[in-house]
């Protein structure tokens, strides 16, 4: 239907075309949709003015609401609302009994009263207390008897439910051993929850109202000391942090002069001096099974250790040593040889080992990182974790060892005065070969087993550079590492990215392996130059204070101080350890040397100086 | 069923306060009827006989014309028997009431002006019963016997009173159910809560009350009768010592001519004969009202009167013309509220002896008053209700006052935003109560009443 009819039907051309050369067309609406009453599918319920009456009333008054004429209702809706505690309540017999012994200070009347008020307000004992003595049928006051609080109101309430619920359960005929738990149960429960301290709330509320009373002044200084603990937690936190970042940076080195079978060795790739054979299989199994043994509670400590780290500090140490050669390990995955398994068994073993000599293996770190500064580099990190694993913490296995790889286990300990800082020469472990690469064995059908080196075997199908696939240096780190590699007179054809000059199997694990190493020692450089500034600020900081008194008159002073309990300081680094570290890493920058005692420096290169 | 727990039976909400009387159906959002609690009455003798104890019809001169005014029908009042009457005749004092906005302030010879209420208690039944007939039959036009009523009452109202009350409700009105409820609590539903500290500064009373799931907690009541009306007051008196200035309410003028700034106004008064004092005084109150309203201000913070020097001034002009810069005055004056011994202008002898405290004063010693496990709901629901609270700034300087004086608790104010509602919150309260279907069952019904008698209610209205 719409509100022109056209004349005539324009059914071949559409209405668009239409009203291009028909004028006046106007556009139709369709009128239906416009009506001047809404049409709804349904008929409009009726809605009546009706009384109703309510079951929550006591009587009947009926109100009037408006009501859907069709609907009934048997009640009123909102009655069921109408819910209401039920207080206890007691028999004659029962108040004799049980209550009547509770109190000498209620009577009957009035215990009758506060049951009621307990009834008609819900068990709202504030509202209780407030309305007690305003109600209708209020008790009697005595003169000089003191109001009733609400700590009274409340105990005298749950004192009453709880000798009626004891009463009641007593009542039962049963003997209470052929009660069901679950009786006995619901009967603790019940007792349980009508539990109430008058002492305690009271207490309570003291506390409460002390809280409530506090001035500003006291508010500001507790939310101040609440401000300063917090501070000095984080502060342990953070210097615990740094400790194991210290620690972990340590243990890279720890092991390295006992387990390197020295030599020395000018570091030129192109020339492999070394001609020692690395260590055999069955040496180092027979390492791991020491290592185990070491582990599994005969620590043989070396005499030579020195002990002395408090105990906590000792397992720290050992934890994050352990973590730091695993983190070793899995940088040397693919050097590994597949004796990874027992390795890891023998790391546990080592952590429990470190602990028990921690103070010593840091030393023995220090040690190594000293022959490295003093101008050579052992390089026993690099060996297979194996190795140096078990040659820590046992002395049987040094024993069977040559009297040279004793001796570098001896390092830390001999005494030696300063000696200018060297650089250059760097000592490898022999194993390292540079002619003879890492090597598996695989069988072909048609040539039967053959070796080939195992970083060969890990390439994929395809032509690859070998010097390509040395594994990465980190970007934030190149330059340093090729400034260190410069001054160890490494020379590389590539100027962007080191690289051997010649770059078969055997030159390229070691390259490996020394990158791996220079990285840790760069970490630990950086955190020896911080400690250093570290120490110079408190150092300043010391002159400072002591400054107005005069140094000597400070001594005086701190001599007197009790002694500080090592037990209750958290654990620290005493200096013996932190020093050569300091050492190391500043004359490894190549900084002011000279200055501090250089122990292993020159007992390293004693030694080098002695073999060759 | 019905949804939101609403279930309208048509209840009639009453709020008399001492000022304002609000008026109303349950389930409505505003008053339908807000009007004056001051009604204008005159009072004359009339000659009744002894038997009948009527007055005699003669001299009716109110309810002539007006619709108005039916109310205006004479009343008995202290019926005082005169000596000299023969036996049959006595001469009686009967009042003609004149209720409603616009009648109380109408001038009338003789015509005295007065509210029922005194402290919050019903003082003046009759004055009482005539505002409840004028709300319901001339504003609301119901008739009271077909609607449960709903009624608010001071905290600290007596069981006399509320006897009386329920006794006029019943008796006079003819309801078929009637509540009574206490303004706090009615108060706290209106802002949507049950438990809170409700500060009330009305126009003749501050109160405070602690309100604990719907009940009121009597012993937390504290109060002192400073509200608005004393404000204004002080305001008259600072204008009369500072200016020399007496306000010529706007019935007296019969013509006005501008003046300058702080001059004398000059006004043509009519200078009607056998106006009353208590006329004049609602008069001056009424103008003095909007210069409260659109001027004064409550600092934020603690009073410092160099601060409130560099506030800016605000002008203002009285209906006579006479005008004026407000500045720390208008500081100043409503200050009262919160150190009424420092800032009032001269103390009025209905005071008294008694010592004067500030509002927050009064809402703290009902906070302490209260159970110490209490404290931090009171504290966390602060409640203020009554048109003295709506000077722009007093719910913060409420805030910073309760905050100074308990450092260690949160504070949090609620007070409607709207100035109508904050006005009406008490039978807000009593609009959402009496519309709740689960309310129903509380109502006390006539039978009751005829069964236990007055003393229902203090049963049944807690």
């Amino acid at each position: 239907m719409f509100q022109q009819k056209t004349k005539q039907k324009h059914t071949a051309l559409s209405r668009e075309l239409n009203s291009l050369y028909l004028e006046n067309q106007s556009i139709p609406v369709p009128l239906d949709l416009f009506q001047a009453k809404p049409k709804f599918g349904t008929k409009a319920e009726r809605w009546v003015w009706r009384g109703f009456k309510s079951s929550a009333r006591t009587d009947d008054l009926a109100l009037y609401h408006w009501a859907k004429a069709n609907e009934q209702y048997s009640d009123y809706f909102y009655a069921r609302f109408n819910a209401k505690t039920k207080p206890y309540e007691y028999t004659d017999e029962e108040y004799e009994k049980c209550i009547k012994p509770l109190s000498t200070q209620w009577t009957r009347s009035e215990t009758d009263y506060l049951l009621d008020l307990c009834r008609r307000f819900d068990l709202r004992f504030i509202v209780i207390h407030d309305r007690y003595y305003s109600q209708p049928g209020c008790p009697m006051r005595f003169e000089g008897a003191q109001e009733r609080s609400l700590e009274d109101l409340k105990d005298r309430y749950y004192s009453i439910c709880r000798a009626l619920t004891q009463y009641r359960a007593g009542e039962d005929s049963r003997d209470p051993e052929d009660l069901p738990l679950q009786a006995t149960n619901k009967l603790a429960d019940d007792l349980a929850l009508l539990r109430f301290d008058k002492k305690k709330e009271l207490e309570r509320k003291e506390y409460l109202e002390a809280l409530f009373r506090r001035t500003k002044e006291e508010i500001e200084e507790e939310e101040m000391l609440i401000v300063e603990a917090r501070r000095i937690e984080a502060n342990e936190r953070r210097l615990i942090h740094e400790r194991e970042g210290l620690l972990q940076s340590h243990a890279m080195f720890e092991e390295a002069p006992s387990a390197a079978n020295i030599s020395t060795v000018k570091v030129q790739f192109s020339q492999a001096v070394d001609p020692s054979a690395p260590l055999s299989q069955s040496q180092s199994a027979a390492a791991a099974a020491a290592a185990a043994q070491s582990a599994s509670g005969d620590s043989a400590v070396t005499p030579k250790v020195r002990k002395g780290a408090p105990d906590a500090s000792a397992a720290n140490e050992g934890g994050s040593a352990a973590r730091a050669l695993k983190k070793q390990k899995s940088m040397h995955g693919g050097l590994q040889t597949p004796k990874v398994k027992s390795a890891a068994a023998a790391t546990a073993g080592r952590a429990q080992s470190a602990s028990a000599s921690a103070s010593a293996s840091a030393l023995a770190g220090s040690g190594a990182l000293k022959s490295g500064s003093g101008g050579s580099v052992a390089l026993g990190s690099g060996v297979n974790a194996m190795d140096s694993l078990s040659a820590r913490g046992s002395s049987t296995v040094r024993a069977s060892m040559s009297p040279t790889r004793a001796m570098s286990a001896g390092i830390v300990k001999q005494e030696h005065g300063d000696t200018p800082v060297r650089f250059g020469p760097v000592t490898f472990a022999a194993q390292e070969h540079l002619v003879n690469p890492a090597v598996i064995q695989t069988d072909t059908p048609e040539t039967g087993p053959i070796f080939i080196a195992q970083r060969d075997a890990r390439l994929g199908p395809g032509v690859f550079l070998r010097s390509d696939k040395l594994y990465p240096i980190p970007k934030n780190k190149l330059d340093a590492v090729k400034q260190f590699m410069g001054q160890l007179q490494l020379s590389s054809p590539n100027t962007i990215w080191p690289r051997p000059v010649m770059a078969t199997a055997a030159v390229c694990d070691r390259f490996d392996s020394l990158q791996s190493t220079i990285i840790p020692l760069l970490d630990c450089k950086k955190t020896a130059d911080k400690l250093e500034t570290e120490i110079q600020v408190l150092r300043a900081r010391k002159r400072m204070l002591v400054g107005g008194i005069g140094e000597d008159k400070a001594e005086d002073i701190l001599s007197k101080l009790p002694p500080i309990d090592e037990s209750t300081v958290a654990p620290t680094y005493t200096s013996p350890p932190l020093t050569p570290t300091i050492d190391s890493a500043s004359t490894l920058g190549g900084g002011s040397g000279g200055r501090h005692n250089r122990k292993g420096s020159t007992a390293s290169s004693r030694k080098k100086a002695s073999r060759d | 069923m019905p949804t939101y727990g609403g279930d309208e039976v048509n209840a009639l909400v009453i709020d008399i306060g001492s000022t304002w009387t609000r008026a109303g159906f349950a389930g409505e959002d505003l008053p339908k009827a807000y009007f004056p609690s001051h009604v204008g009455y005159i009072e004359k003798e009339v000659e009744v006989t002894e038997a009948s104890d009527e007055p005699k019809q003669n001299g009716n001169t109110a309810a002539d014309s007006d619709q108005d005014v039916e109310m205006a029908e004479e009343t008995q009042q202290q019926q005082k028997e005169e000596a000299a009457g023969s036996g049959s005749f006595r001469k009686k004092k009967v009042r003609d009431y004149y209720v409603g906005d616009t009648e109380s302030a109408a001038w009338r010879a003789r015509m005295e002006v007065g509210g029922p209420m005194e402290h919050g208690l019903v003082e003046d039944w009759d004055m009482y019963e005539k505002i409840w007939e004028y709300a319901f039959k001339s504003r609301l036009h119901v008739k009271p016997e077909e609607h449960p009523v709903m009624v608010s009452e001071a905290a600290w109202n007596t069981s006399a009173h509320r006897a009386k009350l329920i006794e006029m409700a019943f008796e006079k009105f003819k309801c078929p159910a009637f509540y009574v409820c206490k303004t706090p609590v009615l108060a706290a539903f209106g802002t949507g809560r049950h438990t809170g500290l409700i500060v009330d500064v009305g126009g003749e009373m501050t109160s405070a009350c602690a309100v604990f799931e719907g009940y009121c907690l009597t012993k937390t009541i504290s109060k002192q009768a400073i509200g608005g009306e004393l404000v204004s007051q002080q305001i008259l008196e600072k204008l009369k010592q500072e200016n020399n200035y007496d306000l010529t309410p706007l019935f007296d003028i019969k013509s006005k001519a501008p003046v300058d700034i702080l001059q004398k106004p000059s006004v043509v008064r009519f200078n009607r004969e056998n106006t009353t004092d208590s006329y004049l005084k609602d008069m001056r109150l009424r103008a003095v009202q909007e210069f409260k309203e659109t001027v004064c201000e409550v600092l934020e913070r603690p009073y410092v009167a160099d601060l409130v020097a560099n506030k800016p001034p605000k002008p203002f002009e009285f209906p006579d013309g006479f005008n004026m810069s407000a500045g720390s005055l208008r500081y100043a004056l409503p200050e009262i509220l919160f150190n009424p011994s420092q800032f009032m202008v001269s103390r009025p002898k209905s005071l008294g002896d008694a010592s004067l405290v500030g509002v927050h004063e009064i809402a703290l010693k009902s906070v302490l008053s209260s159970d110490v496990d209490l404290r931090p709901q009171l504290l966390g629901n602060v409640i203020l209700a009554g048109g003295s609270t709506l000077f722009p700034g007093f719910v913060d300087r409420m805030s910073v006052m309760l905050q100074n004086a308990t450092p260690g608790s949160r504070i949090k104010m609620f007070a409607p935003s709207t100035n109508t509602e904050r006005k009406v919150t008490a039978w807000l309260g009593g609009s959402i109560l009496a519309s709740l279907g689960t309310f129903h069952q509380l109502w006390i019904s006539r039978a009751e009443y005829e069964e236990h008698g007055a003393a229902i209610v203090d049963k049944k209205c807690q």
